[in-house]
């Protein structure tokens, strides 16, 4: 040990530790930092621990990516759960939006209409091979929905209820040629029949049929049922598009533009009472009726004829 | 220039690049990282060749590691230089003159020269100016550090072992 002591390297170390001293006064003597040595470690040093910071920081990256793939994949799954549950959410708003808008339609019908007693309903089914577009609605006899009671919109007149079950029923629409509807022009009160017609069907529209020949009736007028029987009066069915003459001469008809939407209806109303309802003793009506049995007769004379003429003709 | 020299001048470059390598490897954020305790792997290494390569250049790799950490640390600058430059000088005599060399022994001293750099680390740092809660620095923070730091002197001794015994030349 003493030999240690006695030699040179002792005296290095000696003299390493005096430098070393020599430092750290500085260096408490400036505040610690500021020293020339000091200075060089950082430039020599810097460089080196950025490149390392970087490579470090790669590979951390590289690894965790690994490592974190299952917590990725949770987060995937919570995050497609969240999604479906909020398309469910959309789908409730979108339905809770269409009740709302139906609710407010049936306020407005409510408070011009204090008579009528409405039950709401949807579209649930439509036969697509049915020509004149009748539909099913998820409100039946459980409702108190009855055969006979007129479907509607805010819009205008729809149809009728044909058949009835607990918790459906099913709806023929005005341009079903075997529903006859007692209605008026509203600006000249001439009132007529309106059907279905085969020919105007392809135009969405219907046949205002047995108007006086001398009436006023013109493109635009608005057409209304004229109450009594099964449908109250003033509901507005639609627009006059053109006037025509029956080819019997004796009367004319009108083609009319339906108010409501009757191919593309998702959501009606059913009007379960009103005041006047069945109530046919109507002078107006009977007036309709006793013209549409005139016309069925004459219909019939006029075919009797035909066939008389032809059975001749063929003796 | 002989071939001793070179070899000595490569040596010692060899193990001045490990200790700086080593040095921006304990610096990095994150890297070698444990529940927030990094090695001093710079200081367990100069330890190493300390008692392989004797008191002067023991000596003056630990002035060289001191420095480095005192780049990097909160301490005055050259506590760390003096520090890392008394504990392999005094590794290195403990080797020559009372110690037989091998790993254990070789573990054992670095062992106890990472825990008194800890215990005068928090001494300077801590415990002198009665800071209240500074106990939990030491077991929580210093002494987990020196013990994460020994575990490397068991690839740190093979490796200055091995390149001792290839660039020494006789002569």
């Amino acid at each position: 040990m003493q030999e240690f002591f006695k030699g040179w390297r002792f005296k290095v170390l000696l003299a390493l530790l005096v430098f070393i001293l020599a430092i750290l006064l500085r260096a408490a003597a400036s505040g610690g930092f500021g020293d020339i040595l000091e200075q060089s470690v950082g430039v020599v040093t810097s460089p080196i621990m950025k490149l390392s910071t970087k490579i470090s920081d790669g590979a951390t990256e590289f690894f965790q990516r690994i490592v974190n793939v299952n917590k990725v994949y949770e987060e995937n799954e919570e995050y497609r759960e969240r999604i479906n549950e909020l398309n469910k959410q959309l789908i409730d708003y979108e339905a809770v939006k269409k009740e709302n808008e139906q609710f407010r339609d049936y306020l407005e019908l409510k408070e011009e209409n204090t008579d009528y007693t409405f039950e709401a309903a949807t579209v649930i089914g439509r036969d697509p091979n049915d020509r004149y577009y009748s539909f099913v609605i998820d409100a039946g006899s459980r409702n108190s929905i009855e055969t006979g009671d007129p479907v509607i919109t805010a819009d205008g007149l729809i149809g009728v209820v044909y058949e009835t079950g607990a918790n459906y029923s099913k709806v023929m629409t005005i341009l079903n040629p075997s529903l006859n509807v007692g209605c008026y022009d509203i600006r000249t009160g001439d009132s007529g029949i309106l059907v279905g017609d085969l020919e105007l069907l392809e135009e969405g529209c219907c046949k205002f049929q047995y108007i006086p020949r001398d009436s006023g009736a013109a493109n635009g007028d608005l057409a209304v049922t004229s109450g009594g029987g099964i449908f109250p009066r003033d509901l507005v069915i639609g627009t006059i598009l053109s006037i025509h003459a029956e080819r019997d001469g004796v009367s004319l008809y009108a083609k009319v533009k339906p108010s409501a939407n009757i191919t593309n209806v998702k959501n009606v109303f059913i009007i379960t009472s009103f005041d006047g309802q069945w109530d046919v003793t109507d002078d107006e009506n009977l007036a309709i009726d006793k013209m549409y049995l005139e016309h069925q007769n004459k219909k019939k004379e006029q075919a009797e004829l035909q066939e008389q003429e032809n059975s001749e003709t063929e003796e | 220039m002989t071939k001793a020299t070179r070899c000595k001048i490569i040596k010692f470059t060899l193990y001045f690049c490990i200790t700086l390598l080593l040095y921006c490897l304990q610096t990095t954020p994150f890297l070698f990282e444990i529940s927030g305790v990094k090695p001093m792997m710079a200081f367990a290494f100069v330890l190493c060749i300390a008692v392989y390569e004797g008191t002067l250049m023991g000596g003056v790799f630990g002035f060289i590691c001191g420095i480095l950490c005192d780049f990097s640390s909160e301490m005055i600058f050259g506590a760390n230089a003096l520090i890392c430059f008394l504990f392999c000088v005094g590794a290195a005599l403990l080797m020559i003159y009372l110690v037989r060399k091998n790993v254990w022994t070789v573990t054992l001293t670095v062992t106890v020269a990472m825990l008194g750099r800890a215990v005068i680390e928090y001494y300077f740092k801590y415990g002198m100016w009665n800071y209240e809660g500074t106990g939990f620095v030491l077991w929580g923070r210093l002494i987990p550090v020196a013990i994460y730091s020994v575990v490397f002197v068991f690839g740190f001794y093979p490796l200055v072992g091995l390149i001792k015994r290839r660039l020494d030349v006789e002569i």
